[in-house]
Order: structure tokens, then sequence, then C-alpha cells
């Protein structure tokens, strides 16, 4: 599986024709601008991942969208969104899932997690399923809360303080998906753009 | 892989047509013998002449009136399903089958009677029943009610004789949770309401039995617009069952019903529907409940039947540690769309929530889970977790999730799941290699997936809601 950084914008569109990792990182991006990616499925046996990482700097809004589109049977896509929100930001994320009548045998996932950090906060999450087949396996899930507060307590008690506690923390979120990512290259650039 | 479809296939052929049997064994029409009815469309006249024949107080018709203005200003929903066949000049708005309530069961019409034992009421089961009060059309037709209930002070009556009897109560609440500018059919519903139930739970008492309505729509063409109220006071309970079977008929009809319930500071109320409209029916209802401080309300939805059904209860939960729970099963066949799911809107802190919804869709018929947890600022530490899980019977089927989650308070733990799927083709394998016919293993496999919900049900609705399924099913060994 190759791996790709892409730079979403207004409505970005890809056809996948081979088997991709799409990473979308948001360190630098303007505030509050609308970015979309959609994966459009139209050849056989082809899977991707959808992969978006951003960690929001307070009083800052990120407007997301990611479409799976599967139009042709035998494909797959798994999309996973992790997000961590500071003080005072907005986040407003849609993630559908499309599967068209002839795309049998797809299966086609979605997480979405957000950890709230500070204050504030506002987020706004639509996870979307629209299936037509029936000889598909699709889910989503998202969930949003703050770290738990017995995690905290645990690192506390071997000695770190609240924030190195947290810091660590919210470095094992991003990492179980850094991990994932194949290219090391693309890998190390993701987890820089995460770091506090 | 060239396997697969074939499977597919067969299993298909084997199902056949689940509701082809709806016609035999529900499908009856009654003669209609109304004493009175109003002319096809709406009008103002129309109201007057329905808040006249209801004798009903001025404040009621000019909130009738108003609402009216209301429904023609507001436009046609563009989202969800689609309602543009809807034709409100061919659609009967009140007609009162019977001179007026009966109180013994010996005095209830012939027809009616044979109705309510096609509907599968036992005699013998009444006695288990707090009380009855049947609807038939629109006015209720035959009610009962245990006098312990009444010594209680628990008051169930039909909507509009509650507004004969208790003017001051009703006022009080009524159009309070729901207001007619809601939406198109809460407008309507408020302008050309007739019969539902009214409910009022004294502070601290238990109902201990069910307290159940039957709803029934019986002339073609006729418009269901039923209005229930239900306050439960400080520290009560109660639980109120409706279900509804309606006759088979030709022409579109249309249910706009409003369901408004009060849940006061510790009380729990529990309001359970089971609906199996004909699929000609437009099932579009707006059911909302606003819960006070440690307040419980508990909506159990299930769906069967109807064209299309929008229909999204919900809970506005507007005190501490308030709680709200959905739980709704939907199954749409051919033709048909259910669209259905459920509100929560968080606006005290340490309130909680929960919805969990099954669908099954087969033979083209369309499922949509659609719905709303909305967390305000002011709604410190609350927690919301909903979970949507759909089945696909075959190809020509669809199911949607449209869940939107607006998060506005940073101590929010939410979550949702969803998934979308057939029936395992190892499940199915299993059973049959346990000399299951497919279609058993197939019924059997749905009838565990609606399980978590028809446990929560009283023993003779999850009886009747298993016979419907069965029904549904049973299509599928011819």
């Amino acid at each position: 599986m190759i791996s790709k950084i892409v730079h979403p914008e207004e409505n970005t569109k890809f056809q996948v024709t081979e088997n991709t990792q799409f990473i979308a990182l948001f360190n630098d991006y303007p505030d509050g601008k609308e970015c979309k990616i959609e994966l459009e499925f139209n050849t056989e046996g082809i899977s991707a991942e959808i992969i978006c990482l951003y960690r929001l700097p307070e009083r800052k809004s990120l407007h997301l969208t990611t479409v799976a589109k599967h139009i042709v049977p035998h494909t797959s896509c798994n999309t996973v969104v992790r997000g961590v929100l500071e003080s005072k930001t907005d986040s407003y994320y849609i993630g559908k899932i499309l599967i068209k009548k002839q795309a049998q045998q797809t299966s086609s996932y979605l997480s979405d997690r957000v950890l709230v950090l500070g204050d504030g906060v506002k987020n706004n999450s639509e996870p979307i399923l629209e299936i037509e087949a029936d000889d598909v396996s699709a889910s989503h899930g998202a969930s949003t809360g703050r770290i738990n507060p017995d995690e905290i307590y645990y690192l506390q008690s071997r000695g770190l303080n609240e924030k190195e506690s947290s810091d660590l923390i919210v470095e094992g979120f991003f990492n179980k998906v850094l991990e994932t990512i194949a290219d090391p290259e693309v890998r190390e650039l993701a987890a820089n753009a995460v770091k506090s | 892989m060239s396997e697969k479809p074939k499977a597919v296939k067969k299993q298909k052929s084997n199902v056949g047509d689940l509701r082809a049997d709806y016609k035999t064994k529900y499908g009856f029409n009654m003669p209609d013998k109304s004493v009175y009815r109003t002319k096809r469309g709406l009008n103002e006249e129309v109201i007057r002449d329905i808040s006249k024949t209801k004798d009903e107080p001025e404040w009621m018709l000019n909130f009738r009136l108003r609402a009216y203005k209301t429904f023609k200003e507001r436009p046609m929903p563009q989202w969800g399903a689609n309602l543009n066949d809807i034709n409100f000049d061919e659609i009967v708005y009140y007609l009162k089958p019977t001179d007026q309530e009966k109180r013994s069961w010996e005095d209830v019409p012939e027809e009616i009677k044979q109705t309510f034992e096609r509907l599968g009421i036992p005699q013998a089961e009444r006695e288990f029943l707090a009380g009855v009060k049947a609807q038939y059309d629109s006015e209720v037709a035959y009610s009962s009610l245990r006098d312990e209930l009444e010594e209680e002070g628990v008051i169930f009556l039909s909507t509009d004789e509650a507004l004969r009897k208790y003017p001051q109560l009703f006022e009080e609440y009524f159009g309070k949770a729901i207001p007619p500018a809601d939406n198109k059919f809460a407008a309507l519903n408020s302008a050309v309401w007739s019969g539902g139930s009214f409910v009022y739970i004294p502070k601290g008492v238990e109902v201990k039995r069910p307290l159940q309505a039957y709803f029934r729509i019986n002339a073609a063409r006729m418009g269901q617009f039923e209005r229930t109220l239900i306050i439960a006071e400080e520290g009560s309970f109660a639980h109120y069952v409706e279900g509804c079977t309606a006759p088979v008929y030709s022409s579109d009809s249309l249910h706009a019903a409003v369901v408004e319930v009060f849940v006061k500071p510790g009380a729990r109320f529990r309001y359970t529907t089971i609906q199996n409209w004909s699929n000609d029916v437009y099932n579009l209802v707006t059911k909302r409940a606003r819960v006070e401080k440690d307040g419980v309300m508990e909506w159990i939805d299930g769906n069967l039947g109807s064209k299309i059904t929008m229909k999204y209860p919900s809970c506005y939960l507007v005190g501490e540690n308030a709680h709200g729970e959905v739980l709704s099963i939907a199954y749409a066949g051919q033709g048909m769309h259910q669209d259905a799911g459920a509100k929560m809107i968080h606006l005290a802190p340490n309130t909680s929530s929960t919805i969990i919804s099954k669908s099954i869709s087969a033979y083209g018929g369309r499922t949509s889970y659609r719905g709303l947890v909305n967390v305000s600022p002011l709604a410190e530490n609350s927690k919301s977790r909903v979970e949507c899980d759909a089945l696909i019977l075959d190809a020509d089927s669809a199911s949607d999730t449209f869940p939107v989650m607006k998060i506005s308070n940073s101590s929010a733990q939410i979550e949702h799941e969803a998934t979308v799927s057939k029936i395992g083709e190892e499940k199915l394998f299993y059973l049959m290699s346990r000399g299951l016919t497919e279609p058993e293993a197939m019924s059997l496999i749905v009838s565990g997936f609606i399980e978590p919900i028809v446990k929560e049900l009283p023993m003779e609705y999850s009886l009747e809601l298993n016979r419907l399924i069965e029904l549904e099913m049973e299509g599928s060994v011819g």
C-alpha cells in the first residue's frame, strides 16, 4: 500500500486505482477553510484508507468532509479521523460512506474520534451511511470526550505531572493511527504535524 | 465469487412477498357508518365545523384557526422522504363514528367489536389491562378505566373529553411542548386535531399496569389527527401503550399525530407504540417530551407498514440528571420508506440519553435512521450513546444513517455507532445444519436482531410484535 499526503481543497476528488493511503494533515491550514476529500472506487479489488489527523489550536475552526463512494463490487475503504481540540475551537466534520447498487461485496468503515482538551469547544459530527447494495459490510463510529481522569491519575502516580500525563495520552491517541501509515517518511511528517 | 450472487438469489426467491398475507390477516375494512363527517379538503369553515361539533371553548377555535394559518404558510419539508404526492384537498379531516363514547363493552357497536376481535384483543386480556381506550376512527369508541386508578386520581380520557372536563389543566399544557409553528404537520394537527389520549398521573402515583389505547383508521382517505397530551407529576410512574393496525384501502391516507409528554421532577414515563399502518398511509408524527430534574422518559417505537413514516421522538432534557431513551424498530418492505430516528436535546448538567435503533429493509424498502444529539453549553457532564443497526435482506433494498451530533460543551461524552449488514451466511448455514429451513433460519435471526427491543415491551405487545414480524417473514415459506 502506498502512502500519499493530500492537501484537501474545497472539493478534492480521487479515483482510486491502486491500494493507497490518503493522509490529510491540517497543521498549516488557514482557519475555517472548507475542505473535502472524496474517494471514488471505480476499479474492482482495490482498497484504500483516508486518514485525517488534526490538532486544532485555540480559537481555530475546521470544516472537513470525507466521502468514500463505492461504485463497483469488491472494494474496501477505511476512514480514520482523529482530532484533538484545544480551548474555544470549532470542528465540523461530515463523513459519508456511499455504496451504490452495483457495489456488492464492499466493506467500508469509518471511525471519528475527538479528544477534547480545552473549554468552550464546539464539536459537530455527522457520519452518514447511504447503502443501496445488500451484500456489504459497512459501519461507522464516532465519539467525543475528554481524557479519562483515571488515566491521568495513573500516570501521575507514576511520577509524571498533569501536563506530561495528558501529552503522553494525546501522543498515544495519535500513535495508534500513525503506526498504520506504511511509508516511514510520511509517518514522520504526520507525527510532526500533530505534535503540540 | 460466482457462488455468492447465487446464494442471494435463492434466498430472495424463498422469501417471497413478505406482505402477501396482509390482506387476509389484517386487511379488512368495516362498512363506514359515520354519523358525521366533514367534506373533503380543508378551509376555515371545516375547522369552525369541527370545533362547533365538538362544542369547544372559544380559545380552542382560535388556536385551531391560528394553527391553520401557520399550516398554510409553512412550506413542505424538502428533506427526508418524498411527501410531494400528498393531496391535502382529498382528505376528510374529521369524522365521528358513533354518537357518543361508550362506557361498557356491551354498548359498543357490533362492527367495531368485530374489528377489535380481528385485531386480537381477547376479552380476558382486558382484565390485565389498567384501562383500554380504543380509538376507532377519530373518536374514542370504547373506554374503560379501572376504579382503582380513578381513586388514585389518574385521569385517562380521550383528549376531547379532557378538554370538556378539565379545561384549566388542559389549557396549561396543551401545545406547550409542541407549538403549532413547530413544523407543517404539527400545525395541521393543531388545526384539525381530534381524539387521542389525555393522561394525568398525580404526584407520587405509580401505575403498575400499562395504560393502553388502540388506534385505527377505517374510512378511506380519512386523515387521522389524534392529539395526545400526557402529564406525569413529580415522582410518578406510568407506562402508556398504543398500537395501530390500519385496514387496507387503496387511496392514500394521512396520519399526522402530535404527542406531548411532560415529565415532572423525579417522574418516569414510558411511551410504547407499535404501528402497522397499511402501506398507503403517510405517517408523519411529532412526538416530544419535556423532562425535568431527575426525570426519565422512554420512547419505544415500532414502525411496521405505512408508505412513508417520518417520526423522530424527542426528549428535551431541561432539568439536571434528566434521562432520555429511545428504542426504535423499523421494518420497510415493498414501496415503503421508514424514515425514523430520535432527537435528544441536552439542556442541563448531568443529563444522559440513549438511542438504540434497529431497522430491517426488504423487497425494495428503504429504512433511514435520522437522529440528533444536541448538547448545549449549559449541559455540563452530559452523556449520550447512540447505536443503530440495519439489516438489508435483499439486493433491491436500501438503508441510510443520518446522525447529527452538535456538541457545544467540552465535558460531554458522546458515542455513536452504526452498522449495516445482511444476514450472515455463516449464521444461516449453521442454523440450517441444525435442521432449520432457510426461511426458518432467517426468521430466527431477525427475531434475535430485534430481541433487545422486543423484550422491553409488555407481554401482550411483544407477542403481537412477534406475530407481526412472523407474518412478515411467513411469506418466506411459500
